[in-house]
């Protein structure tokens, strides 16, 4: 079960906090409660921290150690965030 | 042993606070956020005005220049007004390009739209968007689409600018209001589409 989410951009303020805000929304439009979304640079970020890592295309090349992520092509497109995410999702049904 | 024993206490009671100050203000921000989404549309419009967004927008950082050498002269340009008002040091700029060699262009964020920042610690000051058009489209590496409105970020802290960024973000989503800043005749024009 994904409980726990942290997108992650460069800098940690900039697209990471637009992709966190974007999943907050895709949740509550999905009826889903209880998950945690938080946002932060990807240096500061360890594989464990959460259960799903949302990151840039960009940046595919350094959530490497990362087990599971979603690559978004675009980070303000909240439609491809929310079928990659219910994609993500369903895996757990 | 005894000293040894009062250190670890206080290591943990150290790190509970932490803690505890961490999620407090990570609660009093989800609320400020609830209430502001709560709003009618006619309440939201005074509150942006009033308080919130529109101090993170000043006019004196809003431009529209021609074109930049590189995309690394776009971004010196597009920081100077926040630098020069003192919103952030000089070696601001130089850490947004440094994370952009690090970790590629993603700062572009849509087609056309960047949003250029660095981390707090890396020279920021003050909160506040600076925002820079230019006529002719600037060429990061890996995207095919020229980049011409430079929305510059700088946060003092992680977030403290959320509300603004959501507000951006939303705005962004519309297409009609992308157009009409990309073609923006001046300044005023790219203020009150953002501010």
């Amino acid at each position: 079960m994904i409980k726990s989410i942290i997108c992650c951009c460069g800098a940690g303020i900039g697209s990471s906090v637009i992709v966190k805000l974007n999943v907050e929304k895709v949740l509550s439009d999905m009826g889903i409660t209880g998950v945690t979304v938080e946002h932060a640079s990807l240096s500061d970020t360890r594989d464990g921290a959460a259960d799903l890592f949302i990151v840039g295309k960009e940046l595919s090349a350094y959530a490497g150690n990362l087990s599971r992520v979603i690559l978004l092509d675009r980070v303000m497109d909240r439609e491809e965030l929310g079928t990659k995410l219910k994609a993500e999702l369903d895996k757990d049904k | 042993m005894y000293s040894l024993m009062t250190e670890a206490a206080l290591i943990y009671q150290a790190s509970l606070q932490m803690y505890i100050s961490k999620r407090l203000s990570n609660l009093i921000i989800r609320v400020i956020i609830g209430l502001y989404d709560r709003r009618s549309f006619v309440d939201r419009r005074f509150f942006r005005e009033g308080r919130l967004t529109m101090s993170l927008i000043q006019m004196e950082n809003v431009q529209i220049l021609d074109s930049a050498a590189d995309w690394r002269d776009a971004i010196y340009k597009a920081v100077k007004p926040l630098e020069e008002h003192g919103y952030v040091e000089s070696r601001y700029k130089d850490g947004i390009i440094e994370n952009v060699e690090k970790f590629g262009p993603y700062i572009v964020i849509a087609d056309q739209i960047a949003l250029p920042h660095a981390r707090p610690k890396q020279g920021a000051i003050k909160t506040q968007i600076g925002v820079t058009l230019f006529r002719e489209g600037v060429s990061f590496e890996g995207k095919d689409v020229p980049v011409k409105l430079f929305i510059v970020l700088s946060a003092e802290d992680s977030n403290s600018h959320m509300e603004a960024l959501a507000d951006i973000s939303e705005r962004l989503s519309s297409e009609a209001t992308v157009k009409k800043l990309l073609n923006a005749a001046d300044e005023t024009v790219l203020y009150n589409c953002l501010a």
